[in-house]
């Protein structure tokens, strides 16, 4: 994949992906661009929780309800 | 007896029959076998077909039988597994080219369970690439079809298996379920699924999707058949990590106890905002139903489902996409592009988020918790739309465009940020003769209640002795 032809998110996300070792063709990588937008909708408004009310340490784990 | 009728016959009945001697599990087996070549060229719910396996299996069923010798509670009784749990000697796809010649050498838990208790393995069933998706839609098998119209998709990811049990191909499936595969499948498709409590049932020789969402579920065509499931697959299971040590109690003891009394709550949240109005007049209806056998109706607040696909969607696109690295590092293009898309959203999530998902799961089940001590139930619709057409991305909701995709596992996925027992049941038709299905919760390792709310509404409804046209 030439990535200086790709738009600038397609770029940060070829090359986030690429740190982990996964290259992805063009087709997948504009599929990906959608994905990857909803993904980090997901994360900000994750990011936005207020969660003060609960202890930092209160992580869910499985079988512990 | 006369030629078995493989769409109406229920699993209850069929072991009542084997073990009186006077159903032979070699004519139930064939009626079956018979069924699928019939069909399966237009619904394309199998991967692949056991037949001289299950022809087998048949006839040392009938001879234990006539030897006098005993017999479990699924004696004879044939069944279908999504392709990916793992059969000892038989290819597993998990749907994708990439594992096509994967061969496990052991059986699932839930597998070694089925056999033990009698019933007969007759295929390996269709299913969405890797689990991840929610149509069935599948590039390399090609989609598994919705039984009421073959040109509308069975849902998914386990597809074959809602398609599968509703056609009569099978008496009972195993689905699994990561959002809602179980249970969309189920809707879409007309038939019961259950999700039970994370934990319920050993995922041992399960091919994963997410490590704290995944949980293998029954899909069959009444409530009492998949009591009769559960009470062969549930229980521990020191193979699986995460398999809980609660007792497994009879899951049809309680059945027949009816509602009067039982406090259903219906959130006020999330689940009504992007819903087809023939799906909410379905699911209000059956609301009615159970406040005219004694329930009692009350709306609850859970406000953390404002936030909930995006607390699902931060915990479980990290965890698939860990689970495919390798894939998505080595193999990538030989998987869909809309699966390894989906899967490498997942790489590019700081940690930070996924931890911090994990702590708002926290808080979320909390709420959950809350709100059951105030109502036994929880009532949702189980899809926000009937099956869309294959190929179909796009859905339009009370003039509103979404991602059909996106839109499939909302009223499924908070459930399995959870872990709640939730079952699906059919409530209605479309005017087009489309399933909908009725969605109920219970608390952590309730599913005793749920069945219970759902054998009544069922009972009371008769949705479920409808079959499809083909």
């Amino acid at each position: 994949m030439n990535e200086t032809s790709q738009p600038e998110p397609m770029n940060e996300i070829a090359a986030a992906a690429a740190a982990l070792g996964v290259r992805l063709p063009s087709v997948q990588m504009e599929m990906l661009l959608p994905q990857a937008q909803a993904a980090a909708k997901a994360m900000c408004e994750v990011d936005g929780l207020d969660l003060t009310e609960f202890p930092p340490a209160d992580v869910y784990l499985p079988g512990g309800e | 007896m006369s030629p078995v009728d493989t769409r109406s016959l229920s699993i209850a009945e069929a072991a009542r029959l084997i073990a009186r001697g006077e159903l032979s599990p070699i004519e139930l087996v064939d009626a079956h076998l018979e069924r699928i070549s019939t069909t399966d060229d237009r619904l394309n719910s199998f991967i692949t077909v056991l037949e001289p396996q299950a022809r087998s299996a048949a006839e040392k069923a009938e001879t234990r039988i006539r030897s006098g010798q005993p017999i479990g509670p699924l004696h004879g009784i044939p069944i279908g597994l999504k392709d990916l749990y793992y059969t000892k000697g038989v290819r597993t796809t998990i749907g994708s080219s990439i594992m096509g010649g994967f061969v496990p050498d052991y059986d699932a838990t839930v597998v070694s369970r089925f056999l033990d208790a009698g019933a007969i393995i007759i295929g390996k069933l269709q299913m969405h690439e890797f689990a991840s998706g929610a149509t069935s839609a599948n590039i390399h098998h090609g989609p598994a079809r919705n039984p009421w119209d073959t040109e509308r998709v069975s849902g998914g990811s386990s597809g074959g298996s809602g398609t599968g049990v509703a056609a009569g191909q099978v008496m009972a499936a195993l689905g699994t379920d990561t959002g809602g595969s179980v249970r969309i499948p189920a809707a879409l498709c007309g038939i019961v699924g259950l999700k039970p409590t994370f934990g319920r049932i050993s995922r041992h020789g399960v091919y994963p999707l997410s490590w704290s969402f995944d949980t293998v579920g029954p899909m069959t065509r009444t409530v009492r058949d998949t009591a009769l499931v559960m009470n062969v697959i549930a229980g521990h299971d020191p193979n699986d990590p995460y398999s809980s040590r609660q007792p497994t109690p009879d899951f049809t003891e309680t059945l027949g106890r009816g509602v009067d009394g039982l406090r259903v709550g219906i959130p006020r949240e999330h689940f009504f905002e992007i819903l087809d109005p023939g799906c909410e007049s379905a699911m209000r209806e059956g609301v009615k139903v159970l406040e005219g056998l004694g329930a009692s109706v009350e709306e609850v607040s859970i406000p953390l489902l404002e936030n909930i696909l995006s607390i699902g969607q931060a915990i479980s696109g990290p965890e698939a996409a860990e689970i495919h690295l390798e894939n998505l590092r080595h193999n990538v293009e030989e998987m869909d592009p809309q699966v390894s898309s989906r899967l490498a959203a997942g790489l590019l999530e700081p940690a930070i988020y996924y931890v911090r998902a994990q702590r708002a799961r926290r808080a979320f089940n909390r709420q959950v918790a809350a709100a059951f001590e105030s109502v036994d139930v929880l009532l949702t619709p189980a899809a926000p739309i009937p099956a869309p057409k294959i190929g179909q991305e796009v859905s339009t909701v009370r003039g509103e465009e979404h991602s059909t995709l996106q839109i499939l596992a909302r009223m499924t996925r908070p459930f399995n940020v959870s872990g709640s027992p939730t079952i699906t049941v059919p409530c209605g038709f479309s005017s087009d003769g489309l399933p909908f299905g009725l969605q109920i919760a219970g608390r952590m390792f309730d599913e005793g209640t749920v069945l219970r709310a759902a054998y009544a509404y069922e009972q009371a409804t008769g949705w479920h002795t409808r079959r499809p046209p083909i």
